[in-house]
Order: C-alpha cells, then structure tokens, then sequence
C-alpha cells in the first residue's frame, strides 16, 4: 500500500493566553491518501479550524502546536522557515471562507492570485502569470475580464470562487476547504459545492472539507470525521457514519440537519440540548457525558479513546467495539 | 471616481469657504460694537479722524452695503491695510507665505515619514521594547506646548551647543547668493523644522501602530502567508497599504493644527512667515492683517482638505470605485 | 402589585444596577497603572493650587508694587525657585498660574462640553434637517484651524481671563460634538429605544431615560481628554500675549520668560517650571482619561488581549 499523503499524529494545539492554556485541540489523528476525500464536522469550537490552521503552522505565534504532520513524507512541524514556505501553497492550499476580508480589500483579485504564482515561480514572465491566472478564473466560472477587480466588486459566490481558484494557482495535490459555503445563500452554496466535486474528481485532488453541516459531508466526501472538544469521536465512511452513527454525538448532529424530504425527519425529535463545553474547564471523563442521552454509569469517569466500531471506523464511546 | 463625486466635494469646500468669509465678516463688524474703537484701541482719536476712517473702512454704510463692499474688496483681494506697517495686508502676507509653506511643508512631510515608519515598528511586534518606548516619547511630545517644545531646542542646539542659529532665515552679513544662499537658509531652518516634526510626529505614529495593529488581525494577512511569502513580504505588501489609509485622513486633519503650530514656533525662532507676522500683529494689535491671516489660514485648510479628500477617495479603491 | 409599585420596583433596580456599574467600573480604574499614576498627578496639582493662600505669596505678583528682591536671581540665592527680571519670585508665579492654567482648562472644557454634547445629542438623536443643518455647521467649525480663529476673536473681545474661557469654549465644541453624535445615532439603533417607542414613549423620555444615561459615561471620558486640550491652548494664547494680563499663568510666565531673554541669561528657573507643570498636568488627565476610555467602553478592553 502507498503511503498517505498526509498522516496526522497525535496533533494538538494550545493556545497561550495570560489566563493560561486553553487546549483547542488534544490528540487528533487521521490519514488521507491521494485523491481522498475527508470530511471534518463539528460544533463551532470544536477544533476543526485549528486543525486546518495548523497543518500549515498558520496559527498565531502564541499557540503550542505538538505531534507530527507527516506531508508527503515531510513533517511540516518540524520544517525549517524557507522550506514551510516553500511546502505553503505548492502542496497544500486553504480555501478559507469568502469573507469580505479574507482576500485583500486594497489589492486586485487577479494580482492576488498572481502573487501565489510568481511567489513559487518567480522566473516566470509577467504575462505568462497573468494568462493563467485568467485560465485559473475561468476554470471556476469567472469571466476573465475581472481579473483586474476588487473584492469589494464580486459577489459572496464570486469571491468564494476567486478563493477557490486561488488555492488551485500552485497545483497542489491536497486542499482544505474551511466552510466554503457557510456565509453563502442556499442557491449558491449548491453551485460552489458542485464546483467543488468537479475539480476534486477532474484534478484528482485530495480534499479535507470543514464544516458544520453534516449532511453537506455525507454527499461530498468519502469519509467522515467527527470533531467534538478538540478531539475526534466518530470516524469511517461518511454514507454509514450518516445512516447508522456510532457515537451519540454524531447521531445528534446528524438529526440537526434533516434531510428535506425524507421521511425519518418527519416527526422525530431532534436538536441537542446544552452548549459544546468550554476548552477551559472541560467535563471529566467523556467530555460528551453531560449532554448524552445514553450516558452510562462509567463514562463520567473514564476517557474514552477511539476504538473500533466495525471495518475501517471509529469511535470513541464505551458503547462501541468490545464490551457492546 | 465619478465626476460627481468630486464636483460634490469641490462644492461642498466652496461652501465651507463661503460660510468662512461670511463668518469674517461678522467677526469684525458685528461681534464688537465699535470696531473702530477696538482697531485702534489705546489711541486717542478726534470725531473728524473716527468718522474718516469709519468712512475708509466702509463702516458707515448699512450692515448690507457693508457686507457688498467687503465682497467687492475680498474678490480684488483687497484685504485691507495694515496699521503696523505701511503695506497691505495682502502684499505682506504674500511675502510671509512662502517661508511658512517650506517650514509646513517640509515638516509635514518629515513628520509622516518618520512617524509612520515609527508606527509600523512598534505597531507590528506590539508591546516590545520599541513599542512602549514609542508609547512615552509621543505621550511626552504631545504633552510639551510646541512653544515650549521649540525653546528646549533652542537652548540645547543652539544656545548650549552652538549647533544652529538662534533665530531668523538668513544670516544679515552674508553675501551669499544662490545655492549657497539656499544651504544657508536651510541650516537656519533646521532647528523650527525639527520642532514642528518633533511636535506631530508621535500623533502619526500612533495612528499608523494602532491601524496595523488593527489590521494585523484581518484574515487576508492569514491568506498572504498561506501563500507561502515571506512575513517583511506580507507586512510590506498587504498590511501596510491598508494600515496607511487612516494616515491621509490624519495628514488633513492635522494640517490645521500644523498650521497653528507653525505660529507658535515661527515666533520662537523669527522664522519670517505668516506665523511670526500673527506673532506682531498680535502685539500691535493689528487687527486688518490678524483678519486677513485668519482668511488665509482657514482657506488653506479648507482647499488643502479638499485635495487630501480626493487623494483618499482615489488611494482606497473601495471609494474609488463606487 | 400595583402599577405604581412596580415602577418604584424597576426604579430601583435600575439604580442599583447602576450603582454596581459604578462600583465595578471603580476597581477596573483600579486596576490601571497609568490611570492611577495620572490621577495622583492630578490631586497633587490640584492640592498644589488650591493651597496658593498658605504656600505663596500674591503681593509679590502685584505689578505695582516694587519688591526688594534681587533680579534674575537663581533658586540658589532666592528659594525656592529664583526670581525673574523684575525681581518677582517663581513660585509664587508659579502656585498662582497653577490657578489660572486649571481654572481656564476647566472652564473652558465645561463650556466646550456642554454645548458639544447639546449639539451632538439633538443632532443625533432628532436627526433629519435639523441634525443636517447641526451637522453642517459643527462640520465647517471643525475645518477653521483653531489657533488663527481663537486669536481674531481674542484680539477682538480683549484679552483677559473671562475671554479666554470664551474663546477656548467656543472654539472647541466641534470635536466633542462629532464624538457624541456618532454615539447617539448607534444608541438609536439599539433595540431598547425601539421598544420604548413601541410602547409609546415620547421622545423627551426616550432621550433623557435612555439616550443620555448611557452617552454619559464617553462624554466622561471625552471631558477628561479635553481638559488638557483646552490647558494647552490656554497656555499658547497667553504665550501669544491673548491671555490675562493681570494674573499669571504658566503661559505667560513662559512669554516673559522669552521675551525677557531668559534664554540667553541661562535662567532655567523661570523657563523650566511652567512648562513641566503642564506637561505633568496634560499628561495627568490624558492618562486618567485613557484609562476612563478602557474602563468605561467594553469594546476597548476586549481589543487591548
């Protein structure tokens, strides 16, 4: 067997306040292989961002980032400056959120894209870096013409494009799309999501796609990751993490995004009462115990890693694998 | 930028400059009963000499004719005469301006340089050394009265050290002409430039720290170094062309203050400009000239807002483009 | 419970909501360095004003007395301070501009205040062509540079102590009233004012129980922050020969002191005080106004971590 393109180790991310340590992430591992598809739900505060900003050693200096991140072969946390820098882009690129100011409100989109361009290529010409970032736009579904527009001048879907067409710029083999489609209207989430599949299948493209919206994933990508506190609960293939959820998190946060239309959302109660706890002062034992519904005598007291629950998923419930 | 867009802000300077005339006006006639008393306060006059000048200063018509005459006189740039000296009021501003628009100008302009490399010092690694030490020389400069800013200079660079001249533009016993003449000039402005940058410059970096502090927290920075650039790249590049547009709109807002700054400083070192001729016509009082300085002043500032208005609109393409 | 008797009730959980508000924000003061080294600054100039009758002497600023006193003596030869040209002895100047410096800065800030929040209230808060025409107005004030405007309309009123007042007044409203505005037209927003209408409130009401209670604490703020403001203007317009003739401030104490030629006789007793009393004074309330700012307004405390 190959080995992955991208093999996370026991990652984990604290961030550094003068009100002490706030664990975001403790212990998250996966693996993702070529043309791989990896879905990360989660609550807000769950993680799934700080995972996806410290694959790149994106996040503020005042965060401890520990574990191994395995890149083709290379452990970005252990890269010397010039060759992150290098790595940045060129094998992985971040599509982040259109927000209005993810992109540079002072500065065309074209000359945007160009720089990521001619930061990794510096020999090439000019206007040989302006033709492909016309073809780049165009592969997105964006006039040409607008390449020498300003943010402000594009629409939510047009910039999320520009996003996207932006991360493709160093043909890299594995992207993180970080809620793409969260701040857009319903039309044009469907529209960005469907461009989305295209390039991953026509590119052959590894994906990590982050979002809340669990029914979003289990149409998108293969397999399915569940975040909560800062670690990762549910693991597999995402049609059957969906359908037949292991972990009681997973099956609550399945049934906060009914499907329309099927008939299972119909009547049944849905929605999970509580609020994700606080990184600070995190639950003893399972930190999912105080929300379960199906809370057993034990799991206040002991921490549950991720166990076998079946061929090729996880989960980290006292529930699940040996002792059901 | 629509031509619509600068005719509404040509015409609304106009409008400011209008209302300032017309505020003129009324300063002189009209807040104090007896003008020709306060003109020439301290001075005895006979009820011949008060009607005469009253008739010269067109004081004896109605407050309309007045008004129309003063309009008519504004517009030949007739500013009226000085009581001090024998010239106009125009001509003698006229040959007081160009000493102040080099001492202003170049100070601004050092002030902005270096306060805004300053600000992206301490504003990009915050709370070190440099940045606090900013922190207390602005609180410091901005505390000290410009005046009293430009003595200790004085005293120390000049008086102490013997470095610079004490005061003046020139050196009377010099026959020096051309460039000679000009880096004479320039050793004496040394001193008044270096105490009008000294007195603006912690206000400029200030700003510009805060407004990179500001956006060093915008997303689009994150996005820049996901690219994979260097971070002078990323600060060069992205932070500061958006940190600088706050820097416009202060460059305006402080010109008035400048302005007023320049007065004060003029008359410690006898630098000749407009500054040190307010200085005498305050002494005198001369209050033809004192109005007219007020005219000028106030439409530099009105004309010099308008420009630096259009220069923002045209810097910040979200304006731009609308 | 009668209607009455709730409104008492909600009365009084509304002051001692407020007074909770004023003890917390009291101990977040507290909790300011510089804040709390501003504020020492300002009791002692104060108490070093207010003391002037027990630790000067006001003949000797008396022009028509003569004193016999040696001239430009160093604080050596005459303590504490050393005497100026005439013979008069700083200190006493010193105290006594004390008075003036705080008297004028404080005044002329009241005045200043009160007509820049009237504006900025009515102007924000009753909007339409009123607030135009308010905001137009304070709009062209703002653009006529200060100093020349401050100096016609002192040479013309005269120069003394109520004159100044005036002029610092009236010339600096502008500012504060913008502040205020901007703050209002956001309270306007808030839901609360809604309600209140939607219940039918008039707008007297919505304005006084809801609009200024919670505009109050940045026209605080902002007070403090023109207070050295106005100290310096003062202290330039006397240096400029605008100020009070008759009484001594530290603005005119540096004037004489150049004018007198106090640099070339070396006398740093007569050029150095004045101008370190300011500078202490301004840079009291401009600390202690920063630290208002941060206490009273949450969103500038959540951007200082």
């Amino acid at each position: 067997m190959t080995a992955p393109l991208l093999s996370v180790r026991d990652l984990r991310v604290t961030y550094r306040s003068s009100a002490g340590d706030v664990p975001g992430v403790r212990g998250v591992d996966f693996e993702l292989g070529r043309g791989q598809t990896l879905g990360l739900a989660g609550e807000s505060g769950c993680g799934k961002s700080s995972v996806a900003g410290a694959l790149l050693r994106l996040l503020p200096p005042a965060t401890a980032v520990t574990g191994e991140v395995l890149l083709e072969g290379e452990n970005v946390l252990a890269l010397p400056p010039d060759r992150l820098r290098a790595v940045r882009w060129t094998e992985l690129a971040i599509i982040f959120q259109g927000a209005l100011h993810t992109l540079n409100p002072v500065k065309r989109v074209g000359w945007q894209i160009g720089e990521a361009v001619s930061t990794h290529q510096p020999s090439v010409s000019g206007k040989e870096v302006q033709r492909r970032v016309g073809e780049l736009l165009e592969f997105v579904g964006i006039p040409a013409r607008r390449i020498d527009d300003y943010p402000h001048q594009l629409s939510g879907g047009q910039r999320q494009r520009v996003l996207i067409a932006l991360a493709l710029a160093c043909s890299p083999s594995l992207l993180i799309a970080d809620e793409p489609t969260t701040a857009l209207d319903v039309m044009v989430q469907a529209q960005v999501l469907k461009l989305l599949q295209d390039l991953q299948r026509d590119l052959g493209l590894a994906m990590i796609f982050i979002t809340h919206d669990l029914s979003t994933l289990a149409s998108v990508c293969q397999r399915l990751a569940v975040m909560y506190a800062g670690r990762i609960v549910e693991e597999g293939p995402s049609e059957e993490v969906f359908e037949a959820p292991a972990h009681p998190y997973t099956a609550a946060l399945a049934a906060a995004f009914p499907v329309i239309g099927d008939e299972r959302y119909r009547m049944a109660p849905s929605g999970l009462g509580g609020d994700p706890p606080d990184p600070r002062v995190l639950p003893s034992g399972c930190s999912f115990h105080p929300r379960c519904a199906v809370a057993q005598a034990e799991c206040p007291t002991v921490d549950i890693e991720l166990r076998g629950a079946g061929s090729g998923r996880r989960a980290a419930c006292v529930r699940v694998g040996a002792g059901r | 930028m629509s031509f619509r867009f600068v005719a509404g802000k040509v015409l609304g300077a106009l409008g400011t400059l209008a209302f300032v005339i017309v505020f003129n006006f009324f300063l002189f006639r009209v807040v104090e009963g007896n003008p020709v008393g306060v003109l020439f306060r301290g001075r005895s006059l006979t009820d011949a000499q008060r009607a005469a000048l009253k008739h010269q200063f067109g004081l004896d018509g109605s407050k309309l004719d007045q008004f129309w005459q003063y309009l008519v006189q504004l517009a030949h740039l007739n500013l009226g005469r000085s009581y001090e000296t024998n010239g106009t009021v125009f001509s003698e501003i006229a040959h007081a301006a160009w000493p102040t628009v080099v001492l202003v100008g170049l100070s601004t302009l050092l002030s902005t340089v270096f306060g805004v490399w300053m600000g992206i010092v301490a504003g990009w690694r915050r709370g070190s050394v440099r940045d606090h030490g900013l922190t207390t020389f602005t609180m410091a400069t901005y505390a000290m009265p410009d005046f009293w800013l430009g003595m200790l200079l004085l005293i120390v660079f000049a008086v102490i050290l013997g470095w610079f001249p004490i005061g003046g533009m020139e050196d009377p016993a010099s026959t020096a002409t051309g460039l000679a003449k000009v880096v004479e000039q320039a050793h004496y402005l040394v001193l008044p430039c270096a105490t009008l940058t000294l007195a603006y410059l912690g206000e400029y970096a200030i700003v510009m720290r805060s407004s990179l502090i500001d956006v060093k927290q915008e997303d689009y920075l994150v996005l820049a170094r996901a690219k994979g650039l260097r971070d002078a790249l990323v600060r060069r590049r992205h932070a500061v062309p958006n940190a600088l547009l706050p820097i416009v709109t202060l460059i305006a807002i402080n010109f008035g203050f400048v302005l007023s700054g320049a007065i004060a400083v003029e008359s410690i070192y006898s630098w000749p400009g407009l500054g040190l001729l307010t200085y005498h016509a305050i002494r005198a009082p001369d209050l033809p000239m004192l109005q007219g300085l007020f005219l000028v002043f106030s439409a530099s500032v009105i004309f010099f807002n308008l420009a630096a208005d259009l220069a923002y609109a045209y810097l910040d393409p979200r304006v731009r483009t609308t | 419970m009668s209607a009455v008797a709730a409104a008492g009730g909600a009365r009084r959980i509304a002051w001692s909501r407020r007074r909770r508000a004023l003890g917390r924000a009291l101990r977040d003061f507290g909790r300011s360095p510089s804040g709390l080294i501003g504020l020492g600054i300002l009791v002692l100039v104060v108490a070093f004003a207010l003391a002037a009758p027990l630790i000067a002497n006001h003949d000797n600023l008396d022009p028509s007395k003569t004193l016999d006193t040696p001239l430009w003596a160093s604080p050596s030869h005459h303590p504490p301070l050393g005497t100026d040209s005439e013979g008069r002895p700083i200190w006493d100047q010193l105290v006594y501009g004390a008075r003036i410096s705080l008297l004028v800065g404080l005044a002329a800030t009241f005045i200043s205040m009160v007509i820049g929040s009237a504006v900025g209230i009515v102007a924000g808060f009753y909007g339409g062509w009123v607030g135009s025409v308010l905001m137009r107005l304070t709009e062209w004030f703002l653009v006529i540079p200060f100093l020349p405007l401050a100096i016609v309309l002192a040479a013309i009123l005269g120069p003394n102590v109520r004159n100044v007042i005036i002029v610092i007044g009236i010339t600096s409203w502008p500012a504060t009233a913008r502040v205020i505005r901007a703050q209002v037209l956001s309270l306007k927003e808030r839901l609360y004012v809604e309600r209140s209408r939607a219940l039918g409130a008039s707008n007297r009401h919505v304005m006084w129980r809801h609009i200024v209670p919670n505009v109050s604490p940045l026209i605080l703020a902002n007070t403090t922050l023109t207070v050295p403001i106005a100290i310096l203007s003062e202290s330039t317009l006397s240096f400029l020969g605008l100020g009070d003739q008759q009484n001594p401030s530290w603005g005119r104490m540096l004037d004489e002191a150049f004018s007198n030629g106090a640099i070339g006789q070396n006398a740093w007793w007569w050029y150095l005080p004045p101008g370190i009393g300011i500078v202490l004074v301004v840079l009291g309330f401009t600390f202690v106004g920063h630290a208002l700012e941060e206490v009273l307004d949450p969103r500038l405390r959540e951007r200082r971590s």
